[in-house]
C-alpha cells in the first residue's frame, strides 16, 4: 500500500506542482493568520501575567483601593487583623518617559524595608547595591530602573531621568539599576522603582496608598481572614487575591481577543474550498487510474485512503510553512494589539512572543483538519463511483444538477438553524452561538451557490453575450456547465467577500454611530487632559490651574470631568464625573429615553445617576432602579435617572453629577479631564494661548480643540479595526487562489474545446477574453451573493455578536460606496486571477489536439 | 537523398483527371518531428505535393502514419521543423499568430474525427461560431447558418446541443460548421472513423455534394478505401512519406 501511495500521489503531485503549490499557500496562509493571532494573543497574556505576578511577587492576598485610592490611615489597621503575617503599602502608578522615546513606565512605589518579604530584587553591581538602596531612603528623587529599559534609553547610574506623570514633569536621578527579574519584570521592564514616599509625591497621592499587599501566618485560612479585612474596610476597598486582578485584566480584552480570533477561522473556512476544488479535480483526472485500480482488486477504502493521504502531504507541508509564516506576522499583530489594548483597555507593553506548544499543535491541526476535511468529499466520491461511469465530469456534473435541490434544502436548513442560535443567549459573556450562527450563514449560503449561481449566470447571460459577443456568451455557458467546479470557487470567495462586506458594514455602522455620539457629547469648545495619557492611569490635572480656568477672558463655562474605574460587584466599570449643570446648558447627553436637559437636571437637583446601555444590560437595571456603589462612605444606592448610549468603554459607565460625588467622596479635588466652553466669538486659539503661558514649568497639560478631539477618537477607532482588515485581506487573498486555481483546471479541462475553437478560427485574444470574462463573471457572481450572505452577516454582527459581546447599540448604516469599491476589488482581482489561465489557453498547441484525435 | 531527386506525387496524373485548375497548395521538402516521451518520432519526412483548387484529394495511410500531422500543417494549426506550405502563393508557415488565426478562420474549415462541436453551444450556435469570431454582422450570420443547416437537413434540430444528437447528425453539423465562412479548404480528418458504415456514408456523400456546390478543395485523410473511393486523386501516407497506390514510398527505396 505504502508503495502504491508513493507511486500514485507523490507523482501526480510532482506533476502539478503549480496547482499544489497554489493549495499549499492557501492552507498556509489559513494557519498563518490562526497561528500569527493567536500567538500574539497569547504573548499579550502571558506579558499580563508576568506584569501581575512580577508586581504582587509573593502576596497571599492584596487590599485594593477604588480609582482614586484610599487613605493611608487604613495600613496599620490592615496589619492588625488576625492571621496577617506581614503587610506592605503600594504605590502604583503609569507615566511617561520624557525625551525622544516616550516610552511608557510604571512607577512602583514601594516601602522598601517591609517591601522584602513581597519582592526580590536583583541590583546589578552587587558592589553598589547597598548605597543604592540606601539612597532611596535619602534622596527624594532617587529612582531605580530595569536595566533593559536604562541601556535602551541611554542612561547609566547617576543620570537624569525626566518623566511625566499626569500633568507633572518630575525629574529622577537614576541610583540603581535592577536585573531583568522579580518586579523588574512588569511591562516587559519598562518599570521604575521608587520609595513610596516619593511615589506619593509622584503620582498626586499624598495620604494614599493604591495597594497593601498581605502575607498569612501559616495555618490561616484566606477566607476568613478575607471576611474579617472585609468588615473593617469602607465599602470602595476591596480584598482579592492576585490571580483575581489578572482574571479581570484578560477579562478586559477577552471580546477582543475572540473576536480576533474569529475573524483569523475565516481564512481557514475559506482555504477548505480550495483544497475541496483541488481535490475533485485530481480525482476526476484520475478516473480512469481509479477504475484500473479496482479492476486490478484495490479495495475502495484503499482509494480513499491514497486520497486523502495525498491531501494530508499538502496539509503537512502547508501546516509547517504556515506556523513559520504565522510567527512571522505574530510579531506584527502583536504590535497593533498592544498598541490597541494599552489605549482601549490597560496599559500593556510586549516586547517578546511566547511560542505556545498548544498554539503551534492547534496550527497543525487545523491544517491538517481542513486538508483532509476539504478532501474528503470528493476523495469519498472517487472511491464509491463504478468503474464503468467513464466521464468523471460528466458524471459530476449530472449529480449536482439531479441533487441541487437536496444541496439548496441543506442550504435553508443551514439557514435556519443559524437563526435559532442567533436568537440563543451568550454563553459564560462570549457570543458563541452568535460566532456559530456566522459560520452556519456562510455554509448555509455556500450550499445554495450552485443554485444562485445556476439563476444569476441564466440571468446575467444575455447582457454579457451582448457585451462581449461569443466571448462573452462562450464564457456565461462555461460558467454554468461547469457548476461542479466554478460553484465551489464563487463560493469560497463569496465567503470571503461575505465577510469582509459584512465586517465594513459593521464598523462603518459603528463609526457613524460614534460620529453621531461625539456630535453630541463633545460639545466644549476647549479639552484640557494631562499631557502623560495613559490608559488606566489616574493622574489628574493640577487643581489650582482648573479652578483658575473660569477667570479667562473668553471662557464662559467649565465642566470638571474625574473619570475613574469603579468595582460593581464583578463588573469594572467607569464613574465619570462632571459638573451636570453645564453639560444640562451647553451640552447633551443621548439617553435612550428621555430629555436630555429634564434627566441631567433630575440627576444634580435629586443626585441620582445614570447608567451607559452596557451597563444597564450587564447588570439589568432599567430607568427607575437602583445603583449600588461603593464608596468611602460604605455602598450607596442611588436611583437611575436614565440609562444613556455610550461608546467609550466596554465596561460601561456611571454618569454622576460632581456635587453628588463629593458628599460622598469628600476628599477628593481630582480632574482628570476639564471641558472649556468659550463666550460667544471667543477665539479658542487665543484662550488656548493664554492656558499655555500660565503653565509653569513642571505642568504638562494637552489642550485639544473640540475638531481635534473628534479626530483623535476616530484615529484610535480606526486602528482598532486596522488588523480586521488585515485579516479580511488573507481570506480574500486565499479565495483568489481558489479562482486562479480553479480557472486553470477549467482551463485543463476544456484543452480540446480550446484547440476546436483554435482551428475553426478563433485567435489568441478572444480565446483570452473568454477565460477573462468567465474570470470576471465568477467575481460578479462571488459579488453578488456575497453582498446578500453580507446583509444578513452585518445584521448578525451588529445586533447579536456586538451586543453579546460589548453590548453597544449601533445604528444599521449600509453605505452603497462600500458595494461598489468592493465589486471594483473583486472584479480586478478576479481579472488578475484570470490573466494566469487566460494565458495559458491562449498558449495551447492546436495541433496537440489535432494529434489527440 | 538530394531534394531535387524527389518525386511530388501531385506531378502525377491522377485517377480521374479533372479540367485544369490553377495550383492552390503546394508543399515542399516538409518536415515535422515531435516528442513522445523521449523518443522523437518523425510524422512528416522531407514531403513534397501539390493540389489544384478544387481539386479533391484523400490521403490514406495507417494509424500513426503522420496523415493527421500533415492536414495540421496545411492548416496552420501547427508548424513544419523545415520546409513550406504555399497557399494560393503564400507561404503560411511564415505568417504571424494573428495572419495565421485569419488564415484558419476564413480560408479553412476543418471536420474532425470525433466532431469537436462545442458542448456548451447548441447546433446553430456551433455552426455560427467561425462567423461570430469574425465578428460579421448578426443577421448575415444567422441567414447563412440556416441555409447551411438546411443544406445538411439539420435546420429541424437547430437549437439542441451536441449530447441531443446522434453521431451522424453531429459529423453533419461539423461539416456545415466547416463550411460557414466559405473556406476555400476543406481538411476532413477521419470524418467517418466514428461512424457506422451506412452513416459514414453518407456523410462522404454529403460531403462530395457540398464540394461541388460550394467548388471547395478537399483534403481528406482516412485509412478506408471506401472512404477515399470518390476522391480524385488518391495518395498512401507510410512513415511521413507520400506515394501513389501500389508505388512503394521513394525514401524507403
Amino acid at each position: 500500500m505504502t508503495r502504491l501511495w508513493l507511486w500514485f500521489c507523490l507523482r501526480h503531485l510532482r506533476d502539478s506542482k503549480g496547482r499544489g503549490l497554489l493549495c499549499l499557500l492557501g492552507v498556509a496562509l489559513g494557519v498563518a493568520v490562526f497561528v500569527g493571532i493567536k500567538t500574539a494573543a497569547s504573548s499579550a497574556t502571558a506579558s499580563f501575567q508576568d506584569t501581575v505576578t512580577a508586581l504582587a511577587g509573593t502576596a497571599d492576598l492584596q487590599v485594593v483601593g477604588q480609582g482614586t485610592g484610599f487613605p493611608e490611615e487604613l495600613f496599620p489597621a490592615v496589619t492588625g487583623v488576625r492571621g496577617v503575617r506581614a503587610a506592605t503599602p503600594v504605590i502604583e502608578g503609569n507615566a511617561l518617559a520624557a525625551g525622544a522615546t516616550k516610552e511608557p513606565l510604571l512607577l512602583l512605589g514601594v516601602d522598601v524595608f517591609s517591601d522584602r518579604e513581597f519582592r526580590r530584587y536583583q541590583f546589578i553591581q552587587s558592589a553598589q547595591s547597598t548605597t543604592a538602596v540606601l539612597s532611596f531612603l535619602t534622596e527624594p528623587d532617587a529612582i531605580a530602573l530595569s536595566d533593559i529599559f536604562a541601556r535602551r534609553n541611554g542612561l547609566e547610574i547617576g543620570d537624569q531621568l525626566e518623566i511625566v506623570s499626569g500633568s507633572r514633569r518630575l525629574a529622577f536621578t537614576v541610583r540603581a539599576l535592577l536585573e531583568f527579574t522579580g518586579p523588574a519584570r512588569a511591562l516587559e521592564g519598562n518599570m521604575a522603582l521608587v520609595d513610596i514616599a516619593t511615589a506619593q509625591e509622584a503620582l498626586n497621592r499624598l495620604g494614599k496608598l493604591d495597594r497593601i499587599d498581605l502575607l498569612l501566618e501559616d495555618g490561616a485560612a484566606p477566607d476568613s481572614v478575607r471576611r474579617e479585612l472585609a468588615g473593617m474596610l469602607p465599602a470602595d476597598v476591596q480584598v482579592e487575591t492576585p490571580g483575581t486582578r489578572l482574571g479581570r485584566m484578560q477579562e478586559m480584552v477577552r471580546a477582543y481577543r475572540l473576536n480576533l480570533l474569529a475573524l483569523s477561522l475565516i481564512s481557514l473556512f475559506v482555504g477548505l474550498f480550495l483544497i475541496y476544488n483541488a481535490s475533485a479535480f485530481s480525482a476526476g483526472k484520475r478516473r480512469y487510474e481509479i477504475a484500473m485500480l479496482r479492476a486490478l482488486g484495490i479495495h475502495r477504502w484503499q482509494v480513499l485512503a491514497m486520497f486523502l493521504l495525498e491531501a494530508l502531504v499538502v496539509g503537512v507541508a502547508g501546516g509547517i510553512l504556515g506556523i513559520g509564516l504565522g510567527l512571522i506576522l505574530a510579531k506584527t499583530a502583536l504590535k497593533v494589539m498592544a498598541q490597541t489594548i494599552s489605549e482601549l483597555y490597560l496599559l500593556t507593553r510586549v516586547e517578546h512572543l511566547i511560542l505556545s506548544p498548544v498554539v503551534i499543535l492547534l496550527g497543525a491541526g487545523a491544517a491538517l483538519g481542513v486538508a483532509v476535511l476539504g478532501a474528503l468529499f470528493p476523495s469519498l466520491e472517487a472511491s464509491r463511483t463504478l468503474p464503468r461511469e467513464a466521464l468523471y465530469r460528466g458524471t459530476l456534473e449530472r449529480r449536482l444538477r439531479v441533487s441541487l435541490g437536496r444541496i439548496s434544502l441543506v442550504g435553508l436548513i443551514l439557514l435556519g438553524v443559524a437563526y435559532l442560535c442567533s436568537l440563543q443567549p451568550p454563553v459564560g459573556d462570549m457570543p458563541l452561538c452568535g460566532f456559530a450562527a456566522a459560520f452556519l450563514i456562510l455554509a448555509g449560503a455556500s450550499f445554495l451557490t450552485p443554485a444562485a449561481v445556476l439563476f444569476t449566470n441564466r440571468a446575467l447571460g444575455p447582457p454579457v453575450a451582448g457585451l462581449f459577443g461569443i466571448a462573452g456568451k462562450m464564457a456565461s455557458r462555461y460558467l454554468g456547465r461547469s457548476l461542479s467546479r466554478s460553484a465551489v470557487a464563487i463560493a469560497s470567495l463569496m465567503s470571503a467577500l461575505a465577510m469582509l462586506m459584512s465586517v465594513s458594514i459593521m464598523i462603518l455602522s459603528f463609526r457613524q454611530t460614534v460620529v453621531a455620539w461625539m456630535d453630541q457629547i463633545i460639545a466644549a469648545d476647549l479639552y484640557l487632559s494631562p499631557a502623560a495619557r495613559l490608559t488606566g492611569q489616574r493622574g489628574g490635572l493640577p487643581p489650582e490651574l482648573v479652578e483658575a480656568l473660569p477667570g479667562l477672558p473668553g471662557v464662559a463655562a467649565m465642566d470638571r470631568i474625574l473619570e475613574t474605574r469603579i468595582q460593581i460587584d464583578s463588573t469594572l466599570a467607569l464613574l465619570d464625573v462632571s459638573d451636570l449643570e453645564v453639560r444640562e446648558r451647553l451640552s447633551r447627553i443621548m439617553y435612550r429615553d428621555g430629555s436630555s436637559s429634564e434627566l441631567l437636571r433630575r440627576s444634580r437637583e435629586l443626585g441620582q445617576v445614570s447608567v451607559s446601555e452596557v451597563l444597564a444590560n450587564r447588570l439589568g437595571l432599567r430607568e427607575g432602579d437602583y445603583l449600588e456603589l461603593p464608596t468611602p462612605c460604605g455602598r450607596i444606592r442611588f436611583p437611575i435617572a436614565g440609562v444613556f448610549y455610550d461608546y467609550r468603554t466596554e465596561g460601561g459607565m456611571v454618569l454622576m453629577d460632581r456635587g453628588t460625588f463629593q458628599r460622598f467622596w469628600p476628599d477628593d479635588r481630582l480632574y482628570t479631564s476639564v471641558g472649556l466652553y468659550l463666550q460667544p466669538g471667543a477665539d479658542a486659539e487665543q484662550v488656548r494661548s493664554l492656558i499655555r503661558s500660565r503653565l509653569t514649568a513642571s505642568q504638562a497639560v494637552f489642550i485639544t480643540s473640540n475638531r481635534e478631539l473628534r479626530q483623535e477618537i476616530l484615529r484610535i477607532f480606526d486602528q482598532t479595526f486596522a488588523i480586521t482588515y488585515a485579516l479580511q485581506a488573507v481570506a480574500i487573498l486565499v479565495a483568489i487562489f481558489g479562482i486562479v486555481n480553479t480557472l486553470v483546471l477549467l482551463v485543463m479541462e476544456r484543452e480540446r474545446d480550446i484547440g476546436v475553437l483554435k482551428a475553426v478560427g478563433a485567435s489568441n485574444g478572444q480565446i483570452q477574453k473568454m477565460t477573462l470574462v468567465e474570470a470576471g463573471l465568477m467575481g460578479l457572481v462571488s459579488f453578488l451573493l456575497g453582498a446578500v450572505t453580507a446583509l444578513l452577516l452585518s445584521l448578525l454582527l451588529i445586533f447579536v455578536i456586538n451586543r453579546q459581546s460589548f453590548g453597544w447599540t449601533i445604528q444599521v448604516v449600509i453605505p452603497p460606496a462600500l458595494f461598489v469599491k468592493t465589486l471594483l476589488l473583486v472584479l480586478a482581482c478576479a481579472l488578475l486571477a484570470g490573466i494566469i489561465p487566460a494565458r495559458a489557453a491562449a498558449r495551447k498547441n492546436v495541433g496537440e489536439v489535432m494529434r489527440l484525435e | 537523398m538530394s531534394r531535387s531527386s524527389k518525386k511530388d506525387p501531385g506531378d502525377e496524373p491522377s485517377n480521374q483527371p479533372r479540367t485544369l485548375a490553377p495550383i492552390m497548395i503546394v508543399l515542399e521538402d516538409l518536415t515535422k518531428t515531435y516528442l513522445l516521451g523521449e523518443q522523437r518520432i518523425l510524422a512528416v519526412n522531407n514531403l513534397r505535393l501539390t493540389v489544384r483548387s478544387g481539386e479533391f484529394v484523400a490521403i490514406m495511410g495507417k494509424s500513426g502514419c503522420g496523415k493527421t500531422t500533415l492536414l495540421s500543417l496545411i492548416g496552420g494549426l501547427d508548424r513544419p521543423d523545415s520546409g513550406r506550405v504555399l497557399v494560393n502563393g503564400q507561404d503560411i508557415t511564415r505568417l504571424g499568430d494573428a495572419e495565421i488565426t485569419r488564415y484558419r478562420r476564413d480560408q479553412v474549415g476543418i471536420v474532425f474525427q470525433f466532431f469537436n462541436l462545442i458542448p456548451i453551444l447548441t447546433v446553430s450556435e456551433n455552426v455560427a461560431l467561425p462567423c461570430l469570431l469574425q465578428a460579421q454582422l448578426e443577421q448575415e450570420v444567422w441567414r447563412r447558418v440556416e441555409h447551411l443547416l438546411t443544406e445538411v437537413g439539420l435546420w429541424n434540430r437547430r437549437n439542441h446541443y451536441p449530447h441531443e444528437i446522434s453521431g451522424g447528425e453531429m459529423q453533419r453539423v461539423a461539416i456545415a460548421r466547416a463550411l460557414a465562412n466559405r473556406p476555400r479548404l476543406i481538411l476532413a480528418d477521419e470524418p467517418t472513423g466514428n461512424l457506422d458504415s451506412r452513416t459514414g456514408r453518407e456523410i462522404l456523400h454529403l460531403l462530395g455534394e457540398l464540394r461541388e456546390r460550394h467548388q471547395t478543395t478537399v483534403i481528406l485523410a482516412t485509412h478506408s478505401l471506401e472512404a477515399a473511393s470518390g476522391a480524385d486523386r488518391r495518395l498512401i501516407m507510410r512513415d511521413g512519406s507520400l506515394s501513389l497506390p501500389g508505388e512503394v514510398p521513394e525514401r524507403t527505396v
